[in-house]
């Protein structure tokens, strides 16, 4: 794939035209690329010409100045974002489109736990596109089906949960409404203090069966 | 053999051909392993054509995906290194192009407000003369070094990078460059006279 994907730059007007240049042969004789037969010339030529070799000396250091050029390194999530693209990249356009971003200037705010899980996301569906689906090609249809019946399933469940936590565990509040004619009347409860006493006075207050006779 | 036949079994000789023959073959690790081999090489030379890491950095992810996208048209005409470092110039061109358009300031050079490209250098140059007793720091030296480097057209500046920190010959330049190897000893001579001349201040003190 010598081809590569993009055009290669075209050559620029501006780019100076080779030769003409005093230099060339000495730099290339400073960079090894000369011809034996021409690497001999220059060196009878620096020789016998100090100019010559006072420029060889400035070439020289110049070149060696460049190793003080920041050595720039990737950072430490390059390469898992850069595999977690790929991944990504090589899934159906659609399912891409609302994955991680392909660059630094979209997926800036996409921490590694959520690169990791793109990764395992993508690996969890390369795993299911390679296991063949038993119903074919219905997979399409069947899809959106799954997904219904997930979510019917979530609000049945959600609805029963509701219903026996309201039924079978009592209520703080319930309790009480049922205990409030007691606590409106605590204060007068107190103050008697003997519960069988309230039992005789509310049979008395009542006039039921059980009224006994006065002494 | 046929110097075609030669050459192909020259390149299937290099490991990173063979590693991205297996990544052809469907082999993920292979690719991540190339991925490992170049990063950092392909960020350092991006980051000094484009001046800015995470541009740098997102394109040599793009060069990456792009190798990985047209893996199965893979076919070893090449050393590797040159064509990917190749994918990596037309890309780092088509993004200094496209930036361009927009009307924005090149990515290669200084932002403005900021130390310029040549005439900081003549200053901090000049004011070392001035204290001949001082001695330019390693960030002055780094910062003298860097607007030298500027000083250079891209492709210029590609040569230089290839050559010094890929110890590419001037054909392999050529090849990722799509340059005759002439052209590159021409283009790398002029590189060096720009060098040395944006660095003669330092040089001689």
């Amino acid at each position: 794939m010598n081809d590569v994907p993009t055009q290669p730059e075209p050559n620029s007007p501006s780019e100076p035209k080779p030769a003409a240049d005093p230099h060339e042969n000495l730099v290339a004789y400073l960079d090894g690329e000369l011809p034996e037969a021409a690497m001999r010339e220059v060196e009878q030529q620096l020789a016998q010409n100090p100019v010559l070799r006072r420029d060889v000396e400035a070439f020289q250091k110049a070149w060696e100045l460049l190793d003080e050029l920041p050595q720039i390194r990737a950072t430490d999530q390059f390469t898992t974002k850069t595999i977690a693209s790929l991944k990504i990249d090589t899934l159906p356009a659609e399912s891409a489109a609302k994955s991680a971003p392909r660059t630094r200037a979209a997926s800036s705010a996409v921490s590694a736990d959520e690169l990791n899980s793109i990764s395992i996301i993508t690996d969890v569906r390369s795993v299911s596109r390679r296991v063949p689906s038993p119903r074919g090609n219905s997979g399409g249809k069947a899809k959106p089906l799954a997904i219904a019946a997930w979510f019917a399933g979530l609000a049945l469940s959600a609805a029963a949960g509701f219903l026996v936590t309201n039924r079978l565990v009592p209520s703080p509040a319930e309790r009480l409404l049922q205990d409030l004619p007691v606590i409106e009347k605590w204060d007068k409860f107190k103050e008697v203090g003997s519960l069988e006493f309230l039992k005789q006075y509310r049979e008395l207050k009542m006039g039921g069966p059980h009224r006994e006779p006065p002494p | 053999m046929s110097s075609v036949e030669s050459s192909l079994s020259q390149y299937l000789r290099d490991p990173d051909v063979q590693l991205m023959l297996r990544v052809r073959q469907g082999d993920d690790a292979a690719f991540t392993q190339l991925v490992a081999n170049y990063q950092d090489r392909l960020i350092s030379v991006l980051y000094h054509l484009v001046r800015d890491p995470e541009a740098a950095e997102d394109l040599a992810q793009e060069v990456f995906l792009r190798i990985y996208r047209n893996r199965e048209r893979y076919e070893p005409k090449a050393r590797f290194v040159t064509w990917i470092f190749r994918i990596a110039n037309n890309l780092a061109s088509n993004a200094r192009r496209n930036k361009g358009r927009r009307k924005e300031v090149s990515l290669s050079q200084p932002k403005p407000g900021s130390e310029t490209s040549g005439t900081y250098s003549r200053i901090l140059a000049d004011k070392s003369a001035l204290m001949p007793v001082r001695m330019a720091d390693r960030q002055e030296v780094r910062l003298l070094v860097q607007n030298a480097l500027d000083a250079l057209n891209d492709r210029q500046r590609l040569a230089v990078l290839l050559h010094k920190f890929e110890n590419m010959s001037y054909a392999d330049i050529g090849e990722t460059m799509d340059l005759s190897t002439s052209a590159v000893k021409s283009l790398l001579s002029r590189a060096r006279e720009v060098l040395r001349t944006e660095l003669e201040h330092h040089l001689r003190n």
